[in-house]
């Protein structure tokens, strides 16, 4: 076998020398020519009889030829040969399918691969699928992430379904020492944080369970990022100190840069502490992550969960009375992190797909076109002896060559649209680490581009190998209308093209209808002209009354910087930073006959006139209600709504806790849209900035400063700075954003998707209207001669655009009602990424008709015009 | 000419190897030789026994050198290689099968 192999491959590598077959074929004549003499033949007749029965020379060398190894491959590179050199005489056909296709499979190939690296490619932890989010729910609300208090995390740490569970917090802290004070993003874990991710650190280790004592916690673990950026890639970093939030801490490891968890910007781990007597029931904070042990379900872990809840409600009668219809929800982890770009991804990929299989279409129509060209070609080749596979073989590598040409365009034209995009933002996905064009990428355009390939290209290549010598011969390129059977291909394949486009075109117009929803939500505040801007006091040099003091002088400074018309802070912007919130009991209302929960937005008195907000009802908060202890709060209209239904909420009390003061509403204000456009508003507490919190927990150290200016916002920020330098030179400011780009930002999930579409839907268009265009105009060019004998019969030149413009009708109809019947069927996928637009829109379908009908028929008018340009004497006679 | 009797597939090969087994020989000597031995049964085509040959040598089967004929002429002779015994051997075993099963089905039906 081997040795077979080997002399094979000698002679593939070697070939023999044409001379030396042709001598031995000579040798065999002559030697039979010379039987033939000694047999008495005269010379010459020898010489013929040898001749005869040798049989055709030519065909026994072609034989031998076909022996070689190799054969085949040698066929076909003589197939690509003659297939470059055709294309290369054909400039526009080529370029006209390369473009089309590329940008049909570039699309695809974009959209393809970041469907990989969203929902396909596995999370860079080990055992990723079997790790789980925690939360509680709340039906009665809605709510479906609430995240956990010390107690209850306590108990479920226990579940047998887990291996471990582990709880963590995310926050900032600020990094001083060596170089300018750096903001970072800081997440805080317990014991099992690290092992149930799984990864192991670079440098170093992580945790002990000893360092989750207090006293033994200032030890910190670096991203990789971090490592890289402030510390020059030091190996020797572990076991140094670096100053975090003010205490010196030491660095105990690096963690590879595959791990951002629970984020992607985290740049530092420490250690989360908890007293196992922890009784804080009521500050949700803890954020819960455990690992399924392989023998468990999702169901069997749900199901003992909530059994661990209902010994946990039984442990705390008293918290847990009002709370009727909480549970508990697992999430697995990447679920959780691709959230709701699940559904716009799958649909873009779908419409993605649409749009390849028009250009698909319109390559298939040029093809067949082409075929129809070649017929004489085809019939001379076929007369001179090729094969009827031979003939399909050429065509088919014609064809496989235009789509490989086109995949490698199409792949570098991914390549840049996947560079241009913000991706990560539009799309909302956490863990996003772009989006490389990996193998399963390449493969994947690969596998498109061959299946497109054999798939539209074979059935023009056997089309084109079908043809009748003779007949074609015969006809000699006249083709009148009564070509049915091609005809009706054509008209098949532009049916479809309007179809697909109809389909893509609803799509993009609800994505459109449901952003400018979107952005007609009357925000209940004026995003116009107002910059904010970030910061952290760290707590070891602020306590509660100096964070008071920087906050105000902060205040007072900027108030006197020339262009600025207010200044506030707050502790979250709408749109922006995670909300707090905060329960609360009503005067005169039993406690714990009901959860009343609000965000807890604790801000300074100007912040209403900053943000543009409307006073409904009673006063604004001034200085005055915080001295010397707060006294007065402020609520939002839902509130007001909610809890004194058709009564005067002013003068009503509420307190945080039961055992701080009681607090007065002294004012009523409009909604906002907290929490972005498409989401409703919830109940509101706003809480003056002071350094007595009356029992509100939240972080006071944490708030941006919101400055509305007359001009232009961004002008003021250098001096803002400055400002906030002579305060206190070792403060790190972040997210420095206008409202504006904050707004807009928010509504990002609702324009990616609406930009996307529309851009697709357009190509479509353009495609679909090229591809009527083209049917068009070749079935005008092959009727000339009808049209001649019509218009020298007497047909009216109205009567021939009638005719022609009466095709594109019937098209329209035809692929317009398919495209409604599938975009029909195909828009509920998109629900729940609408905005106040049903899936069922006529108003959008109805558009999407028009359009395409105007289109259709602008695209037929043009090879309609010039039919009824045609000379009928010219065309009768060129015959 | 009486009429040349159709070659079962395959056969040809091993007429070859077969006739090769002797001594080296030219093609022509090869389609005279199955041609006497067969008594005029066999008459090899040029057509059918020159691919054959090319086949049989890009198998490692057979191998060809040019040297002189008998009559002084430059001609390519053609060899068995080992392979080629080997290969020889297991075709006339396949043969012999082949034979016996056939014989035993006329003699039965």
């Amino acid at each position: 076998m081997l040795r077979e192999f080997l002399t094979r491959l000698r002679f593939f590598v070697s070939r023999k020398r044409p001379v030396d077959l042709d001598d031995e074929l000579q040798f065999h004549l002559d030697q039979s020519t010379q039987a033939n003499i000694a047999a008495g033949m005269t010379p010459e007749e020898a010489r013929r009889q040898a001749g005869i029965a040798f049989g055709g020379v030519e065909r026994t060398r072609e034989q031998c030829h076909e022996q070689r190894p190799g054969q085949l491959l040698d066929a076909a590179l003589q197939d690509v040969r003659y297939a470059l050199r055709w294309l290369g005489r054909n400039p526009i056909f080529t370029l006209a399918v390369i473009t089309t296709l590329a940008l049909g499979i570039g699309a695809t190939t974009a959209v393809f691969s970041v469907v990989d690296s969203v929902l396909l490619r596995p999370l860079p932890y080990p055992n990723s699928e079997r790790i789980v989010r925690i939360w509680n729910t709340f039906s009665p609300r809605g709510m479906t992430e609430i995240p956990l208090s010390e107690p209850e995390f306590l108990e479920y740490r226990q579940s047998q379904s887990f291996a471990q569970v582990a709880g963590f917090s995310l926050g900032t802290v600020t990094l001083t020492g060596t170089g300018d004070p750096l903001r970072l993003v800081a997440s805080w874990g317990t014991s099992e944080f690290f092992s149930v991710l799984g990864t192991q650190p670079i440098l170093g280790r992580v945790f002990s369970s000893q360092e989750q004592q207090a006293g033994h916690n200032h030890v910190v673990v670096l991203s990789y990022k971090l490592w890289q950026n402030r510390f020059g890639s030091d190996p020797e970093i572990v076991g140094s100190l670096v100053h975090v939030n003010g205490d010196s801490s030491v660095v105990v490891g690096v963690m590879p840069s595959s791990f951002r968890f629970p984020s992607e910007d985290v740049d530092v781990w420490q250690p989360l502490l908890i007293s196992l007597a922890s009784s804080n029931l009521g500050n949700h904070y803890l954020n819960l992550v455990g690992d399924l042990k392989p023998e468990a379900t999702l169901d069997q872990a749900r199901a003992e969960m909530s059994t661990i809840l209902v010994r946990v409600e039984q442990k705390y009668p008293s918290y847990y009375s009002g709370a009727a219809g909480i549970g508990v929800g697992l999430v697995p982890l990447r679920e959780q992190m691709t959230g709701n770009a699940r559904p716009t991804l799958l649909v873009l990929m779908g419409a993605v797909g649409f749009m390849l299989l028009i250009a698909c279409t319109n390559v298939s129509n040029l093809l067949l076109a082409k075929a129809e060209d070649r017929k004489k070609e085809i019939a001379t080749r076929t007369a001179l002896g090729a094969s009827r596979w031979r003939i399909v073989r050429q065509v088919l590598i014609e064809n496989l060559l235009l789509f490989l040409a086109s995949g490698a365009m199409g792949l570098l034209l991914a390549f840049f649209c996947l560079k241009m995009l913000p991706l990560g933002e539009s799309l909302n996905v956490a863990q996003f680490g772009g989006v490389p064009l990996n193998l399963r990428v390449l493969a994947f355009a690969a596998i498109v581009c061959l299946l497109t390939g054999l798939l539209f290209g074979l059935v023009p290549a056997l089309k084109a190998s079908h043809s009748d010598f003779n007949d074609t011969l015969k006809t000699s390129g006249r083709n009148s209308m009564g070509n049915r059977h091609g005809a009706r291909n054509r008209s098949l394949l532009v049916v479809s093209e309007i179809a697909f486009s109809l389909v893509l075109l609803a799509g993009a117009g609800l994505m459109i209808g449901s952003l400018v929803h979107l952005l007609g939500v009357n925000l209940g505040f004026d995003p116009k002209n107002v910059i904010t801007m970030r910061m952290s006091l760290p707590e070891a040099r602020y306590p509660l009354s100096r964070t008071a003091t920087f906050y105000k002088a902060l205040q007072d400074q900027v108030r006197s910087l020339p262009g600025v018309e207010a200044v506030a802070i707050a502790n979250q912007v709408p749109m922006s930073d995670a909300t707090a919130n905060t329960s609360f009991e009503v005067e005169g209302r039993l406690a714990g006959t009901d959860i009343n929960v609000a965000d807890s937005q604790i801000i300074s008195p100007d912040y209403f006139r900053a943000m543009g907000i409307l006073l409904l009802r009673g006063r604004f908060l001034s200085e005055a209600d915080t001295t010397p202890a707060p006294t007065s709060v402020m609520v939002n209209q839902t509130l007001a709504h909610k809890i004194w239904p058709g009564k005067n909420p002013i003068g009503k009390r509420i307190r945080f806790r039961s055992d701080a003061p009681w607090l007065s509403v002294i004012g009523v204000v409009t909604d906002i849209k907290n929490h972005g456009s498409n989401v409703a508003t919830k109940p509101e507490v706003y809480f003056l900035h002071t350094d007595q919190p009356s029992g509100l927990w939240a972080d006071f150290r944490s708030m941006t400063l919101i400055v509305r200016t007359a001009a232009e916002p961004q002008q003021t920020v250098g001096a803002i700075r400055g400002e906030l330098k002579n305060l206190d030179p070792n403060l790190p400011i972040y997210k420095v954003l206008t409202l504006d780009q904050i707004v807009s930002a928010s509504v990002s999930q609702t324009r990616f998707p609406a930009l996307v579409l529309s851009v697709f839907a357009g190509l479509a268009l353009l495609l679909a209207a090229v591809g009527v265009y083209g049917v068009l105009a070749y079935t005008v060019e092959q009727s000339r001669h009808e049209i001649g004998v019509r218009m020298a019969l007497g047909a009216p030149r109205a009567q021939i655009l009638r005719l022609f413009l009466g095709q594109g009708v019937k098209w329209a109809m035809l692929g317009g009602g398919a495209g409604l019947l599938a975009a029909l069927t195909l828009v509920r996928f998109m629900r729940s990424m609408l905005f106040e637009v049903v899936p069922y829109d006529p108003k959008t379908f109805a558009c999407g008709a028009a359009m395409l009908t105007i289109v259709v028929l602008t695209a037929c008018y043009l090879p309609a015009l010039r039919a009824t340009r045609i000379d009928p004497m010219a065309a009768v006679r060129s015959e | 000419m009486p009429p040349s009797t159709d070659l079962l597939q395959g056969t040809l090969d091993l007429l070859i190897l077969k006739t090769l087994e002797l001594e080296p020989m030219h093609g022509w000597g090869i389609a005279n030789r199955i041609q006497q031995v067969s008594k005029d049964a066999l008459q090899i085509g040029q057509g059918s026994l020159y691919p054959a040959l090319h086949r049989l040598e890009y198998k490692g089967w057979i191998k060809a050198e040019w040297a002189s004929s008998e009559n002084n002429r430059r001609a390519k002779f053609y060899s068995l290689t080992r392979a080629g015994k080997k290969q020889l051997e297991a075709e006339l075993s396949n043969w012999d099968r082949l034979n016996t099963a056939i014989r035993l089905v006329l003699e039965q039906v």
